[in-house]
């Protein structure tokens, strides 16, 4: 059987506050998520569901507990391990999309791959079919200033799946675009992450949203409320 | 909002303090540029008005020879002459001190008995040891002399005469300069009748300091000497003797004049993009401001106090940086100075009230017009897109371009204008210069898009640094341009000098056509007075390793009202029509034996507006002389040279001795061994005996000499140029950050994010490169073609000095990449959540 | 004219640095002969001894005298000429430099003018280099001359016309000069026993001295540019010697008086540092030619005046009274003009008292001329050595 796609065993995450105060993100969160689900986290603004997410890829460590990516516990690799291990595992949609104005459609979406040092022929295809796949072919030579946002957010949803990672993390994927052009995103992205067979991991604030994921997880001042349904 | 203000300013001093300190190091740096050679050139010119108060003394007339020297009899006519309260003869000679290799002194024989009023205090403060002038040998020395060689009154000392060594005895420390006696700070002084014997100068004077009574007309007072001289002498006021001086120092002068604006140039401009860097990273803290609530004008306010007090900063720094630079270089350029001019060393940095008024334009200026631009954007610009992680670059194509047509426009106005009116003034080198350094910041952001844009990105790897450049145009073509206009400077100062030095080897080894040359001198230097006898001519030519004689006389007169060598030699030989490098065509020289003509060097030619078939006149030591011009040829000397037949010269100037005679040897002879030979059985006659080789080395350390003072501006750039990487990287760094934290979540290691930097910094080092080769070679094809010309009348040889373009080339790249550690380092540290933390 | 401290002193010492210049010179070089002194003993040898005396430090030509105008309106002037010897090295260094010299001249010579009281001064100071200066040996008529002081083209110069002087000098900036041509109306006269005149009780302090008291005198004045014929009367005296001043004189004052009966008196009183007169002496020369000298007791000399310089701020005598009793003398020494300072711009602390004086009886009435020099006044005077 698979290992579990990410889990947190007794997690917390403090950061120093004024003085000696210590303020909670996360607080003894303990959790499994297994291979091929999606959840959704859901919370109130600083409820500590970024800095779930972003321990889950690796770009923050916690200050206690134990994080493990398919069984791959983080604390014990190096930030070159966790920078290796992102790079083949993990997908990161956000919620202000990040594309790099100077580059075009097509070369945000291959960025993973140039930066993994892929050569274009190897992933020219994948781009393409990517791109065709959330509708946007005939755009990938724009330049990524004049897409709107959900084409922004589609073109990132691309970039984000290119390596074909095993986790895909999206923080507020919707929280830019208006509630028709969310729908159609959100949508999207949960089918191609099941075409890809992924897990999706992603923080929303939205019922209806979280409301489309397999398991909801709730966060609340950085505690992790029990589930009703413990069914991940 | 002054609250507000203090806090901020410490704030960002605490947060980044690097970039800040960079943009006072760049202001600093910019202002230090200009002013040390400012201080330099004016401290230069100091010591040579003083140079010239020593050559007058307190005199209201300088009364010297047409040929250099005045007979002892002159005296009591110029004496005599009504209207001189006062005259004072003084006969002079620079003496290399022995022990001390490369040191000299100043010797000048006053009349110690008799002394000029003006004089009589300093030497009655001395009484008793001025009045043992009549023992042989005694000196006065100043303080400064005794300080440097560890003298004590009563010491012997040596000092060289020729190939004599002359035992001297200090008998006093007297402040000659404090007196007026000389303004020379190493000066010895002794009797002039001492002087005279002891350095074979009897009979001879170098001139004759006059004061004139009250009221009388120094002018008609200096005809009325000349007049009962009968003309053999030039009696002229210290103005007058400070412009014919200055026509001496004109190359130097001119150098560092055109050296200080440029430094002025390139300083205001590091000056301007370092604060326009320092403010981009600021923006989206100004929006939050402006979404406060902050008016655009309280903004506006905010950023220009801070650009204010970082100019202020950079200019105090500045100034102390630019004097210890100025220090640093005052060897250069004072042993240029007393080596090669025989004036005074500097003796004090003189840091004028212009010169402080112009660090603080530079650096105050620079720091307000490089913060201006960006803090109206900042200012126009909505609070939104001030916010924006990743500021619009859309626009920038658009004044790219803009920009780009401008620049065009500078160059071809500069070049039209030159072409239709501008030749025809003096100083018109210097425009297109400025319109060269001036158009490379404004071609520089069109083509740094034009080449980024173009590149394809196969890997996040060195092009992929390139490419990028172009996301962050503003702050990328500037450093581009700084660079690229420190690499102009560097370019044209080295085609320039190269060119120049290349030139004056092909014509040293044209015109020395001898194996060894024997000169006499007068006090260890060649002096217009100093000839060779006869016998000692037959004795050098019956020499069995000579086999030819070639002999050179060479007197100083006016020439076109201009001081001039006249060259005497014999143009029938071979030798002599080769040496010299004839620029009109046809024979030149037969024509000029055949016409009874002589022939100029092309400086006079220039500047007294003669060619081949005008005629000149010559003041000759009987009178006035006129010659018709048969050709002009290439001459690199001071002050220019005019070349006649040795019998031509006897026949209209009068007969007279050798100055000096070039030897021709056997082709089995040892040029070295026979000029150290000659040296060494000859001590008692005052000879100078180089041999080819030796000579070609004296004449180039002079030159090499001239020129040393650009290695300021050549380090200068190099310095400039790695500022300005640095300061660049840093702010896109920094305004980078979500783009840097974007490509570490997306997998990129510390190392590719680093190597990205560093590609980004050699990139732009590239570009610098090219864009500056460009521009430096226009700037060398106008220094070589029309500065020098207009000024000096060179021709030179236009020369690709491979090696040492190639060499600063490399030096500019390494310190691109050196420059571009830090920031990539930065940059690596960058955290991936920071990112996130923008969205949050 | 700037103001300067000024030292120093003329006609028996020479100006305090010359003498100071000359003097080290002779301690610093071992090599150079000691100078004569004078002793008594010399042989006199006329005209010979018109001419210079080499060996010897210093010696003077002293030429002063009152002319008038030949022609009317009368003007009346007095006028002093002088020519110095200062010796400096007997060993001049050789190797044929022109300006080679071992002695230098100083040349003094004043003018002035008894009708509108104006004092001229003019001097020169230049090395006895064949260019510039030198002296004549005999028989040579040419006694002494020199390049005219600066921005005169005219040299000065002093000859033997076989009779008497000549002499003549000028001064283009001064806009003065003078060519006049004496003629002894009486007999050399040696001022001391033998011409030794004893300064002092000290072995060399002595010079070898005389005069002539009495010359007729003609020739022209030349004075802003007018040149006028001139007659009168002149009186010369010739010095040499070596150090004859002891160290402790601080100045002194001299008369030369030429009275109307026919005689002649010159007397000088030495003046100590501390003050009070070290050493003095009178001659006596009668209508004839006959010479007494005085002895200390038989003149009486008073101040009965004082005059100070505006430029200088020294204090002068100006005035006496001298009784000779064993002459039947009583007279009244007046200044003819206060100011008769002589004031060198080419040594700045030489300044002296060198002026034409009436002599006239108790009762105001004239009984002759002559010249006093006075000199050591002055603040922070020194002696000369």
């Amino acid at each position: 059987m698979d290992p579990a796609a990410l889990t947190f065993t007794g997690v917390s995450k403090v950061y120093e506050g004024a003085g000696s105060a210590e303020r909670y993100a996360l607080r003894d969160v303990t959790c499994e998520i297994a291979s091929g689900r999606t959840v959704a986290i859901v919370g109130r603004s600083g409820s500590g569901k970024s800095t779930l997410l972003h321990l889950a890829a690796g770009i923050d460590v916690p200050t206690r507990g134990s994080v493990a990516v398919r069984g791959t516990p983080l604390e014990g690799l190096d930030e070159t391990a966790r920078t290796r291990l992102r790079r083949h595992e993990i997908g990161f949609v956000f919620q202000l999309f990040h594309l790099l104005p100077h580059l075009t459609v097509r070369d945000n979406v291959a960025l993973p791959d140039l930066i993994a040092g892929v050569r274009e022929r190897a992933y020219r295809e994948r781009v393409a079919a990517l791109l065709e796949r959330v509708g946007l072919p005939d755009r990938a030579d724009d330049p990524v200033a004049g897409l709107s946002g959900g084409e922004m957010q589609r073109v990132a949803i691309c970039r984000a799946l290119l390596r074909r990672p095993r986790l895909l993390l999206a923080d507020e994927p919707t929280g830019s675009l208006d509630d028709a052009s969310g729908e159609v995103v959100m949508d999207l992205m949960l089918r191609m992450v099941a075409e890809e067979g992924a897990t999706l991991v992603y923080a929303t604030h939205s019922r209806e949203l979280a409301a489309l994921a397999d398991r909801t997880l709730r966060l609340h001042s950085g505690i992790l409320e029990p589930e009703p349904d413990a069914t991940g | 909002m002054l609250r507000y203000f203090y806090r901020t300013v410490s704030a960002h001093w605490r947060t980044n303090p690097v970039l800040y300190g960079l943009t006072v190091l760049g202001v600093a740096l910019g202002v230090a540029s200009v002013i040390s050679i400012r201080i330099l050139n004016q401290s230069a010119v100091a010591s040579f008005a003083a140079g010239v108060r020593t050559i007058g003394g307190a005199a209201d007339i300088v009364v010297t020879g047409k040929g250099g020297t005045l007979p002892d009899a002159a005296y009591p006519l110029v004496r005599g002459t009504p209207g001189v309260t006062a005259a004072w003869p003084v006969f002079e000679t620079t003496v290399p001190l022995e022990g001390r290799p490369g040191t000299f002194a100043r010797l000048l024989g006053v009349d110690l008995l008799a002394p000029a009023p003006e004089l009589w205090e300093a030497l009655s403060a001395f009484a008793p040891e001025a009045a043992a002038v009549g023992r042989r040998g005694w000196t006065a020395a100043t303080p400064e002399l005794a300080r440097a060689m560890g003298w004590v009154p009563g010491d012997r000392f040596k000092v060289r005469d020729g190939a004599l060594v002359r035992e001297l005895r200090l008998g006093a420390l007297i402040d000659f300069e404090r007196w007026g006696i000389s303004g020379n700070r190493r000066a010895l002084v002794m009797d002039i009748a001492g002087a005279q014997a002891l350095f074979g100068g009897a009979g001879t004077l170098h001139r004759i300091g006059v004061t004139a009574a009250e009221g009388v007309d120094l002018d008609a007072l200096a005809a009325r000497i000349e007049a009962s001289l009968g003309g053999r002498a030039d009696a002229v006021t210290p103005s007058e003797r400070t412009g014919q001086a200055r026509e001496l120092l004109g190359a130097f002068r001119l150098n560092l004049t055109a050296l200080s604006l440029v430094s002025l140039l390139v300083g205001t401009f590091l000056v301007f993009s370092s604060m326009r860097a320092c403010l981009v990273w600021q923006r989206r803290e100004f929006g939050v401001l402006r979404s406060l609530g902050s008016t655009p004008a309280q903004v506006l306010a905010l950023i220009l106090g801070e650009a204010a007090l970082l100019g202020v900063l950079g200019v105090v720094i500045g100034i102390v940086a630019g004097y210890w630079t100025a220090i640093w270089n005052l060897d250069a350029v004072s042993s240029t100075l007393t080596n090669v001019y025989m004036l005074r060393e500097i003796e004090s940095l003189e840091v004028s009230a212009g010169t402080l008024a112009l660090a603080v334009f530079a650096g105050l200026g620079g720091a307000l017009s490089g913060t201006l631009l960006p803090a109206l954007d900042v200012w126009r610009r909505d609070t939104r897109t001030l916010l924006d992680t990743y500021p619009a670059q859309s626009a920038g194509i658009a004044w790219a371009r803009v920009l780009f047509r401008i620049g065009l426009a500078v160059v071809a106005g500069a070049l039209a204008w030159y072409w239709l009116a501008g030749w025809r003034w003096r100083p018109s080198g210097f425009v297109l210069s400025t319109a060269v350094m001036l158009c490379l910041p404004l071609l520089a952001p069109w083509l740094v898009q034009r080449l980024t844009g173009r590149v394809r990105v196969p890997d996040f790897g060195f092009r992929y640094g390139v490419r990028s450049l172009g996301a962050t145009l503003a702050n990328t073509s500037f450093s581009v341009s700084s660079l690229a206009m420190a690499v102009c400077l560097l370019v044209g100062i080295t085609l320039l000098v190269e060119s120049f030095r290349e030139t004056l080897v092909r014509w040293v080894n044209r015109s020395l056509t001898g194996d060894v040359f024997v000169t006499a001198t007068v006090g260890a230097r060649p002096g217009p007075d100093a000839t060779l006898s006869a016998q000692l001519v037959e004795r050098l030519a019956g020499r069995p390793d000579v086999e030819g004689v070639g002999p050179l006389r060479r007197l100083f007169l006016g020439v076109e009202g201009r001081r001039v060598a006249v060259v005497g030699v014999d143009l029938s030989r071979a030798a002599a029509r080769q040496r010299l490098a004839l620029l009109s065509s046809g024979d030149a020289v037969g024509r000029a034996i055949r016409e009874r003509g002589i022939l100029i060097g092309e400086p006079l030619s220039r500047s007294a507006s003669v060619t081949a078939g005008d005629t000149v006149e010559i003041e000759g030591p009987e009178g006035p002389v006129r010659l018709p011009v048969s050709g002009i040829y290439r001459d690199y000397t001071q002050g220019g040279s005019v070349t006649m037949d040795l019998g031509l010269m006897a026949e209209t100037l009068g007969p007279g001795a050798l100055t000096s005679i070039a030897l021709q040897l056997r082709p089995d002879a040892d040029p070295e061994a026979v000029a150290a030979g000659i040296e060494s059985r000859h001590p008692g006659g005052s000879l100078r005996v180089r041999s080819n080789r030796h000579l070609k080395e004296d004449i180039l350390r002079v030159f090499d000499q001239t020129f040393a003072v650009t290695r300021i501006l050549q380090v200068m750039s190099l310095i400039i140029a790695a500022c300005a990487i640095t300061l660049t990287l840093l702010v896109v760094a920094q305004e980078k950050a979500s783009e840097i934290a974007l490509y570490r979540t997306l997998g990129a290691f510390r190392r590719q994010v680093f190597l990205l930097f560093v590609s980004k910094g050699t990139a732009m080092a590239f570009l610098g490169l090219a864009m500056g080769f460009a521009g430096g070679i226009g700037l060398g094809a106008i220094l070589i073609f029309v500065i020098q010309k207009s000024y000096f009348g060179w021709s030179i040889e236009w020369i690709w000095p491979w090696l040492p373009l190639a060499g600063e080339a490399l030096a500019i790249v390494c310190a691109a990449v050196l420059a571009s550690l830090y920031p990539a380092f930065r940059a690596s540290r960058t955290p991936a959540n920071e990112l996130c933390h923008a969205d949050a | 004219m700037r103001m300067r401290k000024r030292k120093g002193g003329c006609r028996f010492g020479l100006p305090a640095w010359v003498l100071m210049l000359a003097g080290v010179m002779i301690w610093s070089d071992a090599t150079v002969h000691a100078w004569t002194p004078a002793q008594p003993g010399y042989v006199w040898s006329f005209p010979r001894d018109h001419w210079a005396r080499a060996g010897y430090k210093t010696e003077w030509w002293y030429f002063t005298g009152h002319l008038r105008t030949v022609e009317e309106p009368v003007r009346r002037f007095g006028y002093q000429f002088t020519f110095f010897r200062i010796g400096v090295s007997q060993d001049p260094p050789e190797g044929g430099s022109a300006w080679s010299a071992g002695n230098l001249i100083m040349g003094h010579a004043a003018l002035t003018d008894l009708e509108t009281g104006r004092h001229r001064f003019s001097e020169l100071v230049v090395r006895a280099a064949p260019l510039l200066a030198g002296f004549g040996r005999h028989p040579d008529p040419r006694l002494a001359w020199s390049v005219g002081p600066p921005g005169t083209p005219e040299p000065w110069e002093l000859r033997w016309n076989g009779d008497g002087f000549d002499f003549t000098m000028a001064d283009a900036g001064k806009s003065f000069g003078f060519s006049l041509s004496t003629r002894p109306l009486k007999p050399v006269v040696f001022q001391g026993p033998g011409g030794l005149s004893r300064k002092g009780e000290g072995a060399t302090e002595a010079s070898h001295y005389y005069s002539f008291t009495r010359m007729a005198t003609t020739g022209t004045v030349r004075v802003d540019g007018k040149e006028l014929a001139v007659s009168g009367t002149s009186w010369m005296d010739k010095e040499f010697g070596s150090n004859q001043l002891g160290e402790n004189t601080q100045g002194w004052d001299w008369f030369s008086l030429q009275l109307d009966d026919g005689r002649e008196v010159m007397l000088y009183l030495l003046r100590s540092r501390g003050g009070g007169t070290r050493y003095a002496g009178a001659t006596l020369v009668d209508p004839a030619g006959a010479v007494r000298y005085l002895r200390p007791d038989e003149w009486m000399l008073n101040a009965t005046g004082q005059w100070t310089s505006p430029v200088t701020d020294a204090t002068y005598p100006a005035g006496w009274t001298l009784d000779i009793p064993t002459a039947a003398i009583r007279a009244v020494v007046t200044p003819k003009l206060a100011d008769q300072e002589n004031r060198s711009a080419l040594v700045p602390v030489l300044f002296y008292w060198e002026g034409s004086v009436r002599v006239e009886s108790r009762s105001g009435k004239r009984i002759g001329q002559g010249y006093v020099e006075l000199t050591g006044y002055g603040e922070n005077s020194r002696p000369p050595i």
